[in-house]
């Protein structure tokens, strides 16, 4: 049985449609992605999973149970990181941990909990001088120190620099192997990339597409784009005539060729047999964005 | 212990730590009474107030009224509106625990700071100034109660409504300051222009200034005085109840 479970979801603020119609399901264990431009209803749908917000139309069930009926089981079982939720600022760290612990009935160890997020150093420090990532860092150490069985977590990494950004894709693996069943709400492809092992792309309300990271890209794109400078002139035709390449440019003295399937082998044999070598080689494979565009006609950010 | 007991404990560590609040509390009323005390004859007998001492029948009212008034209007709700503001009620909201618990906390402990002036006050003015102790102190104990509840329901209608903390500030400042003035807080209400004079037992400052003046001197609050302050609570809780966003 999924661990949850959403039905064709719907939710408006007034006239305005956020959430058009979504449904997924997520299985115990995994962690799961949302992935979506800025106002595409990622926020207003884990919400309506939080029980934070009423549906207008649509199923929410989560560990068996109604958000909106069953919301001190809930709110027992289930961690929340919130997109912009702050604490007082004169809050020390330890005392941050102290007070969210005595609220559960199963609290983790809070010790343990700064330790494993590199807080340790920090315990004393006052909310208000922490650097970002360690706000966010105490913000994810709040959503587990119930003992949850899934957690969801809203742009985890937003703000963060790109080394910041990396610890905290760490220990959200690290948080996974501890059993904990993650929903992710995210606008960076990488972060998706990385650490979701499915994930549902959100335009506009409704879901474009869920798969793996990888089923994803490979279903709608498997085209590459190399791009090098050959040390030794070469005709265009020589490539163009190759059964994997769909088109050949020139970029200055760079070449551009784009394929399918074993287009790099085809287009490096070439070269060998003529013994060119080619400088400042790229190739560009697709990816979620592009994954994305082909699904929406769209751009992710 | 229970989550509110928890809640209650680091609201008043946070309290504590606020660089305005504690100096605030503590400060402004003693330096009240000490500066005014200073004045020669202010704490002896004093013809003009009906035989009372200037520092019991006008300072020690003014500075526990005063008091009053900045806990309630703008400390008190500066704090829920900062916390509404900052995300912290919403998180609240995400745990077991409801934000409603933290708003206990912040009334309680910003009506134990009002029960420390109000006997800083009494004590400080009676132990080192030496002027004469509340001669109802009965009177004088509703008046605060009701004073209190009028001026917190007050307060607590600007924490449902400001947006920010600092809106919640200046709305509370705004209120404050003109009913100071029309209370009779700067000029005394036997100075002020007739039609100001029934203005100032009705407004919450004014009407708890007034009453602890009345009873300070042994005098009974005024059923004018009383009758408003309970019914600018109960106005304002229920809009309050209404009007209250927990996010
Ligand atoms: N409280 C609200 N009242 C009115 N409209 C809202 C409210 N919250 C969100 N919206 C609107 O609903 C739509 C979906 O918002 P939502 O926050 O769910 O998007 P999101 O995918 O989380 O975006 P972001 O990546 O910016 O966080 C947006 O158009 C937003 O402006
Ligand atoms: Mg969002």
């Amino acid at each position: 049985m999924p661990i949850i479970d959403v039905q064709n979801l719907h939710k408006r603020y007034g006239d305005k449609v956020a959430v058009e119609d979504v449904s997924f399901t997520v299985e115990r264990g995994e962690i799961f992605g949302i992935l979506g431009p800025n106002g595409a209803g990622k926020t207003t749908t884990v919400e309506c999973i939080e029980g934070l917000r009423k549906p207008d139309g649509g199923t929410v069930s989560v560990l068996g149970l109604d958000p909106r009926r069953d919301t001190a089981e809930l709110r027992q079982r289930l961690g929340v990181q919130l997109q912009e939720s702050e604490l007082p600022e004169r809050m020390k760290v330890r005392e941050a941990l102290d007070l969210y612990a005595s609220f559960y009935r199963n609290p983790a160890n809070p010790d343990e909990l700064l330790d494993i997020l590199g807080l340790t150093a920090k315990r004393d420090s006052a909310y208000k001088k922490l650097s970002g990532g360690q706000k966010q860092r105490l913000s994810i150490a709040l959503s587990l120190i119930g003992n949850p069985e899934v957690a969801v977590l809203d742009e985890l990494t937003t703000g963060l620099d790109p080394q910041a950004r990396r610890e905290v894709w760490d220990l959200i693996e690290h948080v996974r192997a501890g059993g904990v069943t993650i929903v992710l709400v995210t606008h960076f492809m990488e972060e998706a990339e990385r650490l979701c092992d499915r994930l549902a792309l959100i335009d506009s309300g409704k879901v474009a597409a869920i798969d793996t990271p990888a089923g994803l890209v490979a279903g709608v794109n498997d085209e590459q784009r190399i791009r090098f400078r050959p040390s030794r002139p070469i005709e265009d035709s020589v490539f163009a005539e190759l059964p994997e390449v769909r088109s050949v440019e020139r970029r200055g003295a760079q070449l551009v060729i784009t394929g399918t399937g074993n287009v790099l082998h085809a287009v490096t044999s070439v070269l060998a047999r003529r013994q060119i070598i080619a400088g400042e080689l790229r190739v560009d494979q697709a990816n979620l964005d592009d994954a994305f565009v082909a699904l929406t006609g769209r751009k992710l950010d | 212990m229970s989550a509110l007991g928890k809640m209650t404990a680091s609201e008043t560590r946070l309290f504590l730590r606020d660089p305005g609040a504690p100096i605030t509390v503590v400060g402004i009323p003693v330096a009240l009474l000490l500066v005014f005390s200073l004045i020669p004859g202010a704490s002896e007998p004093n013809a003009e107030f009906g035989g009372n001492s200037v520092m019991a029948n006008l300072i020690a009212p003014l500075a526990v009224a005063i008091l009053l008034g900045m806990l309630a209007l703008t400390i008190f709700p500066a704090f829920m509106a900062t916390y509404r503001e900052k995300g912290v009620l919403r998180r609240l909201s995400a745990s077991p625990v409801s934000p409603s618990t933290l708003l206990m906390a912040q009334l309680i402990v910003n009506l134990v700071a009002a029960l420390v002036v109000v006997l800083l006050v009494v004590v400080i003015g009676t132990a080192v100034i030496g002027m004469e102790a509340p001669a109802n102190p009965l009177g004088l104990t509703v008046s605060i109660v009701l004073g209190t509840a009028a001026l917190f329901a007050m307060g607590l209608l600007i924490a449902a409504v400001a947006p920010t903390g600092r809106a919640a500030g200046a709305i509370g400042s705004a209120a404050f300051f003109p009913m100071l003035a029309l209370g009779g807080v700067w000029v005394p209400k036997e100075h002020l222009p007739s039609f100001f004079q029934g203005v100032a037992d009705v407004l919450p400052m004014g009407a708890t200034y007034n009453a602890l003046r009345e009873t300070w001197a042994g005098g009974d609050p005024q059923l004018l005085q009383l009758g408003s302050l309970v019914v600018f609570t109960v106005v304002c809780l229920v809009l309050a109840a209404r009007l209250f966003r927990w996010q």
